[in-house]
Parts: structure tokens; C-alpha cells; sequence
């Protein structure tokens, strides 16, 4: 086998810099959300940026974790992982009732941490142009102000942006 | 008997045998890259390889392998060290390695062998210095000790009589000595656990030495020239994910061969070296193994994959996401599964086997430089064998060390004084702790607890009250999800062969919990 310190690897050392350096850039990039995901809930629509969601994933079972805030859900399997899912409806303490038995869940990927929310429809994928991102926003009778990242018209629809850190940089969570 | 002696000697032939063949394949693909005049002492280190082999497949009776042997002998004596054709050899060597599994399996033939490699079941063969196999007897001999005298103590206090004056002060003394001899188990326990466990880590580089092969292989397939070089070898890996991570790694290294790399005059058009490069270098970070598979290739065309994602009809918010397109199958993978059908299990199962494990892989990519995978396995797998008990609609697993005894439990047993109901046990009155109503569970009328599982909780005696005892089953331990907060009594998760999630209970959290049950 070819030790380490050979003509190869050196080159390779200088071709793994070159990949970290475009991997900043690419991380610079990424700080400029404009590709979104909608999805209904509560008869309002919804967005997140697509690059913290990972999938809209099918669910088998979910294991009820006794004790837990009553937004989780409980936990199930998505791919092998054991994953929190939450209830997002009672999270943004909009009216109404999540479903008892979902078929389906968005997973939100946040710094390599998966969390399974619970909405009621994903509508499709969507780009935005950050200017006309409006950051003041004020919805009456909704204690959901502090997750909301702002707010975008489109034609038809009018959207409200989330932020994947909301569900996963909190320590607690209440119920 | 005979058979066992049998069986044993197979083994260990078996084991012999895969060690050489490795050094063999080894040292072939290593010809090409010394000069010509140190060739010859590697040759005769092949040579003296195979006559091992002929000689040890002679004496368990395999006259077929003996004759093979024989021929890649003779092969070896000819090679011309000027320009040593090995192909012939390493072709002797698989045929010798297909034998070998059909004397370990009978039917490995069948297709569903494929998949087992990633089970959690499989055995993997360690070899084990005496040095450390005395210190672990050692510890052995200070259990057996040890439970003597616990046998005698038991003993003793079984023959306390309740009437008898001072019959209280023999029995605070009795589980005094009791006590004593518990932390006697942990001092000799926490060692032999430790030192089983560091017996299992098995060095890196006998899987890079399997990866150099599917390298060697796969260049030689697709008329490209590819080198491996490999860092970190000594980095060590917990047997149990031996088998994961060579399916994982040999799923990265082929990629990077056959899709990474690109033809030599592409690589030239591009000014790259006409040899490819693919680096695998591994390391301990904190309580986990990093290995990196680099490749100085192409990298990764995102948007062809996309391409081809959304015509399968991938959803367009799986399609930007380069990991799902990597490992959905069928995608990148499709010349792998041409050449290597039936062998193996297919990518994404591969990557499933990872998760399961608590891995992750992470890939990055940069046009017209390469791209870099991340394989991340922890150090050390928290594999534990555990009861699974139900309590009305849920379940749970409760790790085995924990377990003093299971019993079932009638009206008879229970008493209930000062709000706290207790078993009644050889003349205990143990804590009682109905799990039902601890978790709140919702029970039918049919579901009634019937059992009782026996456990220290922090140095204290108590009862678990249950509804049904399952099956013992081993289980991947999973820390509970750090971003949300859960309540006492659980320990994290574990995902079972069924792909239920199933809570894992804490042991340690039942101590001072005795007043929570329902009368």
C-alpha cells in the first residue's frame, strides 16, 4: 500500500484545501436563502428554506414519549434515525388540531439534527427574491410573532416565512 | 465433541486462511509500485504465503484448495519480477476466497446472504493477545469469587428467622453485606467490561487492504489509472461496525473510481495528473471515527443528478438535496450494481446500516476538484442486550444488566400502607412502581399488569409493574434527541429490527419514585 507521505497525497492535500475553501463559498452562499418550500397549515400558507428540508417523508408508527411537552408528538423512524416529531400547528399556537395519526412528515435538517414537524400539506417548491422578504410582520390572534421570519406576496398567495433554527436551536420547548 | 473439535480447527483455519490471502492480495497489488530489484523478496514472502496455505488446506483434508495453492505456487515461481503479470494470481485468489465461503456457509449461495452483512447479528472473528486474555480471566476468577460469597451470604439470611430477637439488626446487617459485596461486582465489573470492549476494536487497515482490491479492480475496468493512498490505518474501530463500514467505504471508493475520476486524457485536457488519486484517511475525533474519502476527480455534476432525479419523479425538494441524490438507489449507482450483482447490499441500505449505528455520512463536492465524503461511526458502539416490557398500547426496553429477576404478580402479593403499595417478596416488602401509571400509559380493560421486573435503582430495591414481558433483543443504545427535553425515566432510543422506535428505560431513575403508584 502507498504510504502517506508520497507525491499523490501531497497533491491531495492541496486538492482537499481547494475543496474546504469552495465548501466556504459555499456556505456563504447558502447564508442567502431564496429557494423555499410551502406547505399549508391551519389554512395559511407556510414557507421554509428547502436546504434545511430534507424530505417530506413517509412515517410507519410514532412512539409516544411519556411526559414529553405536549407538542412532541412522539418519536419515529425516518431512514434508521429516531427522530423527534412535533406537532408545529400547536408550536405557532395556531387554532385547530394537528392530526392524530400522520402519514407524513417534513423533516427540517438544521446543522446535521433532524426534526419531524407535522402540517397539514406540502405545496411545492418556490424561489424568492430576498429584497421583497418583508420583516415586519404583526398576525392577529397568533402567538407565533417570534418564529416568524417574515413575511412574501406572491401573486396568488401570501406566505410566511419560517426559520429552520426556530424549531432546533431552543433548549425548551413548552407545551 | 468431535464435532465441536471439528468445527473449532475449521475455524481456525478459516481465520489463517483469510490473513494470508489478505497478505497475498496485498502484496500483489503492491508489485507494480516498487523498483524491480526489491520485487523478489516480496514475491518469496507470496510464495512462503501460499505454501502455508497448501500445507494447512492438506491437513484439514481439502485436496481442492491444497491443488490450488499448488498452482498459484507454481505461477509465482515463473512471474518474470521485470514485469510480473498478476492478474492470473489475484483471480487464484478470489477463487480460493469463494471457497472459502461456501465451506463457511453451505448456502451462501442464497441471495438473502447478501444482506446480512450489515445485520447486527454477524460474527466477526478478533484475535486477542494472551496478555490481555489473562488479565480478563483474572477478572473472571474475582467474580466467581465473589459469588461465593454472595451464595453464602444469601444463605445466611435466608435462614433469619423473623421471630427470633435481634432479627432486625441480623437483617440490616445482612443487606449491609449485601451491599458490599454489589460494589465488589462494579469494581471487578467495570474492568472486564471495559477490557471486552477494547478487545473488539479491530485497526483500520485490514478494510483499506479490501478497499486497495476494489480500487485495483475497478481502474483496471474502466481503463483508468487510480491510486489509493490511505492515512490513519492504525485508527481503531469497534468490531461490531467492521462489516458497515467496509459495505459503506467500498459503496465510496467504487463511486469515486468509476464516477469521480475521470479517463487519463480527460484528466490531462483538464491538467490533472493522468493517475487519479482517491485518499482515505481516518481519525478519532472525540468519541467518534472520521474517515474521509477524498478523490480528485470531477466531481459530482448536481445538476445532472437533478436531471435525472426529477425524471424518475423525485420530489423537487429531494432532488436539490445532493446527499438523497447520492444515496437514493439507482441513481449514481447503476454500472455498481451491473458489475457486482448479488454481492453486497445497495447504497442507501448501506447508509440505513450507518444511521442505525448513530453514523452519518456527509458529502461535498466542488466542480473540476473532487469531492469528499465524510463517514462518521462512533468509537465504540453502545450494543446492549434488553428485555422489551409492555404497559397498555406502549413499549419499552429496559437493558438486561439492570435486571435483578422478572417475576408474576398476583393480589396476593401486594401491600398497600401509607399510600405506597409494595411487593412482597421472600419476606421483603419491595417499593412497587406501577410503569402504567409512571408513563401514563392508557390501558384496556384487558391489559392488566401481570409482572414484575426486580431492580437497583440508585442503590435501592424496587419493583417495575408491567403488563407483558417480550422478547430479549439487542439493541443500538441512541442518546435522546438533545434539542428537546424529556422527562425521568428514559434513557434514549433505540429503532428494532421492525423499524419501531422504541424509549429505552433508566434504570437509575425509579429510586425515589415509590409514591407515584395508582392504588
Amino acid at each position: 500500500m502507498a504510504s502517506g507521505d508520497d507525491a499523490p497525497g501531497d497533491r491531495l492535500l492541496t486538492f482537499a484545501d481547494r475543496l474546504r475553501r469552495s465548501e466556504e463559498e459555499d456556505a456563504e452562499r447558502e447564508e442567502k436563502p431564496e429557494i423555499w418550500v410551502s406547505f399549508q397549515l391551519a389554512g395559511r400558507s407556510f414557507a421554509l428554506p428547502v436546504m434545511h428540508v430534507r424530505e417530506f417523508a413517509p412515517i410507519d408508527r410514532i412512539t409516544r414519549v411519556p411526559g414529553a411537552p405536549s407538542i412532541v408528538r412522539g418519536v419515529t423512524n425516518v431512514r434508521g434515525h429516531a427522530i423527534p416529531v412535533v406537532n408545529l400547528r400547536e408550536l405557532l399556537g395556531l387554532p385547530g388540531q394537528s392530526p392524530a395519526d400522520p402519514n407524513r412528515i417534513l423533516v427540517v435538517d438544521y446543522q446535521g439534527r433532524w426534526i419531524g414537524l407535522v402540517v397539514d400539506r406540502v405545496d411545492r417548491v418556490l424561489t424568492l427574491s430576498p429584497s421583497r422578504i418583508q420583516g415586519e410582520t404583526s398576525i392577529e390572534g397568533l402567538t407565533i410573532a417570534d418564529n416568524i421570519l417574515g413575511c412574501y406576496e406572491t401573486d396568488d398567495d401570501s406566505l410566511l416565512l419560517l426559520s429552520a433554527s426556530t424549531f432546533l436551536d431552543r433548549r425548551e420547548t413548552t407545551g | 465433541m468431535v464435532n465441536d473439535e471439528l468445527k473449532e480447527l475449521l475455524a481456525d483455519y478459516l481465520l489463517e486462511c483469510d490473513e494470508r490471502l489478505i497478505s497475498v492480495e496485498q502484496a500483489l497489488l503492491e508489485i507494480a509500485d516498487i523498483p524491480s530489484e526489491d520485487r523478489s523478496a516480496l514475491l518469496e514472502k507470496v510464495r512462503r504465503d501460499l505454501h502455508t496455505l497448501k500445507g494447512n488446506s492438506g491437513m484439514m483434508g481439502l485436496t481442492d484448495l491444497q491443488s490450488l495453492a499448488h498452482r498459484l505456487e507454481d505461477v509465482v515461481a515463473d512471474l518474470d519480477p521485470k514485469l510480473p503479470a498478476i492478474e492470473p494470481l489475484l483471480e487464484g485468489v478470489d477463487e480460493f476466497k469463494h471457497r472459502l465461503t461456501e465451506l463457511r456457509a453451505p448456502a451462501a449461495a442464497d441471495p438473502d446472504a447478501a444482506t446480512v452483512s450489515t445485520d447486527i447479528a454477524k460474527e466477526a472473528s478478533v484475535r486477542i493477545g494472551t496478555g490481555d486474555l489473562d488479565r480478563l480471566l483474572d477478572l473472571a476468577t474475582e467474580l466467581l469469587i465473589t459469588r461465593n460469597r454472595m451464595a453464602s451470604l444469601t444463605a445466611e439470611a435466608l435462614h433469619l428467622n423473623a421471630e427470633d430477637p435481634g432479627y432486625a439488626e441480623a437483617s440490616q446487617q445482612a443487606w449491609q453485606q449485601l451491599e458490599e459485596v454489589r460494589r465488589q461486582l462494579e469494581k471487578t465489573l467495570t474492568p472486564l467490561d471495559s477490557g471486552l470492549r477494547r478487545l473488539r476494536m479491530v485497526p483500520l487497515e485490514r478494510l483499506f487492504s479490501r478497499l486497495q482490491r476494489i480500487v485495483h479492480d475497478e481502474a483496471a475496468r474502466s481503463g483508468k489509472t487510480v491510486a489509493l493512498v490511505t492515512r490513519g490505518g492504525e485508527t481503531p474501530l469497534d468490531a461490531a461496525l467492521v462489516e458497515v463500514a467496509a459495505e459503506t467505504l467500498g459503496h465510496l471508493v467504487r463511486n469515486a473510481v468509476v464516477h469521480g475520476i475521470e479517463q487519463p486524457d480527460g484528466r490531462r485536457s483538464a491538467d490533472k495528473p493522468s493517475q487519479g488519486t482517491v485518499l482515505l484517511e481516518a481519525a478519532v475525533r472525540g468519541r467518534w471515527v472520521d474517515i474521509e474519502v477524498l478523490d480528485d476527480g470531477a466531481g459530482i455534476d448536481r445538476d445532472g443528478l437533478r436531471e435525472a432525479a426529477l425524471a424518475r419523479g423525485l420530489e423537487m425538494a429531494q432532488a436539490s438535496d445532493l446527499h438523497t441524490l447520492v444515496f437514493r438507489p439507482g441513481l449514481t449507482i447503476r454500472s455498481e450494481v451491473d458489475q457486482s450483482s448479488g454481492r453486497g447490499v445497495g447504497t442507501s441500505a448501506a447508509l440505513d446500516a450507518v444511521h442505525r449505528y448513530g453514523g452519518t455520512i456527509d458529502i461535498d463536492t466542488a466542480p473540476g476538484i473532487g469531492t469528499r465524503f465524510l463517514l462518521r461511526l462512533p468509537l465504540t458502539v453502545a450494543v446492549t442486550e434488553a428485555l422489551l416490557l409492555e404497559v397498555g398500547s406502549d413499549r419499552y426496553a429496559l437493558p438486561i444488566s439492570s435486571i435483578l429477576e422478572t417475576t408474576d404478580v398476583g393480589e396476593d402479593d401486594l401491600l398497600t400502607a401509607d399510600n405506597e403499595t409494595f411487593l412482597q417478596r421472600a419476606g421483603l416488602n419491595i417499593p412497587l412502581i406501577d410503569l402504567g401509571s409512571f408513563f401514563s400509559a392508557t390501558r384496556t380493560s384487558r391489559q392488566q399488569p401481570r409482572y414484575a421486573v426486580l431492580l437497583t435503582s440508585e442503590g435501592q430495591l424496587r419493583a417495575l409493574l408491567v403488563d407483558q414481558l417480550g422478547d430479549v433483543a439487542t439493541i443500538v443504545v441512541n442518546p435522546l434527541h438533545p434539542t428537546l427535553e424529556y422527562p425521568p425515566g428514559l434513557d434514549g432510543t433505540t429503532v428494532l429490527g421492525s423499524g419501531e422506535v422504541v424509549m429505552i428505560l433508566d434504570s437509575q431513575s425509579f429510586g425515589g419514585a415509590s409514591t407515584r403508584v395508582a392504588s
